[in-house]
């Protein structure tokens, strides 16, 4: 995101919970910020928005594939609670019998949609009118990779088979095919490790609609009313 | 579907005038391939990369997990990651 506001930059930290979800505070107002689209929520800077922007799931080696010379931020500053808690509850969290977090979070939930189950995983994809939320079990019935369209932009969704976690990417392509880890588009490109390349092997510039990768009751109370692709 | 949008409903809210956790303020980047052949990350290890208008910029998702919010500026353009 850009956090800045009427050309003035804010300092934000996470400052509340609403839906099961971490709210954003900035410093300057004391107003509260829905941190996946952006939005303020509540307090002085109701109604503003900040820019947003996808932020991708790879590992070390396939970004490397992809930006060669790119930088990564190392942080010195966790706390020793910090630590413990990814620790012990990270792996929990993650896993397939994954519970909803403390009763807390809970409380603030609102109706929930029943048409997933709360914790069911996959990639939420979304523009201004749009918004759809591809389970990964059905990603998985489609073989890892499938094409659909938003807002007449044709997308790919595709399970990257080294993390087993989905992104999207827009494309022209209509057909698409499995050869081991590498998926082939019908327009000749080739997606390795997370990277298109073209015909000739050069890398080729992604655009990439906002997409996170979430459970169901993060997505679907951002975003009432989304579309599911059903299978 | 067409848009539901439901209005801000306050009363479940949970507010705090102060940060709940240790936000990462980054004040200086590496290369990754350095960090790579220094043994200080793995080929596997999973990362989240921001691609902002100043550039691309890659985190240790572990760590964005716990600081769960991460700021800073590039080329003069300022950007916040929240996980």
């Amino acid at each position: 995101m850009t956090p800045v506001v009427n050309g003035q930059t804010h300092h934000f930290g996470v400052r509340g919970l609403y839906n099961g979800l971490l709210l954003i505070g900035d410093h300057e107002t004391g107003s509260y910020w829905d941190h996946i689209t952006g939005e303020c929520l509540y307090g002085p800077l109701k109604g503003y928005k900040l820019e947003v922007f996808p932020l991708l799931h790879m590992n070390v080696s396939q970004s490397l594939a992809r930006w060669p010379d790119v930088h990564v931020a190392v942080s010195s500053e966790l706390t020793i609670m910090q630590r413990l808690r990814v620790f012990f509850m990270g792996p929990l969290f993650r896993s397939k019998w994954a519970f909803f977090p403390p009763v807390v979070f809970k409380k603030t939930m609102g109706k929930e949609d029943t048409r997933r189950k709360r914790m069911d995983i996959g990639l939420g994809v979304w523009t201004t009118m749009k918004h759809c939320f591809y389970p990964l079990e059905h990603l998985r019935k489609q073989k890892g990779a499938l094409n659909d369209e938003l807002e007449g932009r044709g997308i790919l969704v595709y399970i990257n088979p080294k993390t087993q976690i989905p992104a999207a990417i827009y494309t022209n392509a209509r057909q698409i095919t499995w050869h081991g880890d590498e998926l082939s588009l019908d327009s000749g490109e080739i997606i390795r490790e997370g990277t298109v390349y073209d015909t000739q092997g050069k890398t080729l510039a992604v655009v990439y609609p906002m997409q996170m990768f979430t459970r169901w009751y993060g997505f679907s109370s951002t975003f009432p009313g989304c579309d599911i692709y059903e299978v | 579907m067409g848009e539901i949008m439901n209005e801000f409903d306050v009363s479940r809210a949970i507010f705090r005038d102060r940060d709940l956790f240790s936000s990462f303020h980054v004040k200086t980047t590496y290369p990754l391939r350095l960090a790579l052949s220094k043994g200080n990350v793995r080929e596997k290890n999973p990362i989240l990369v921001m691609e902002h208008n100043a550039g691309v910029l890659t985190f240790l998702t572990q760590q964005i997990v716990s600081h769960h919010l991460a700021y800073g500026e590039t080329a003069g353009q300022p950007w916040m990651v929240i996980f």
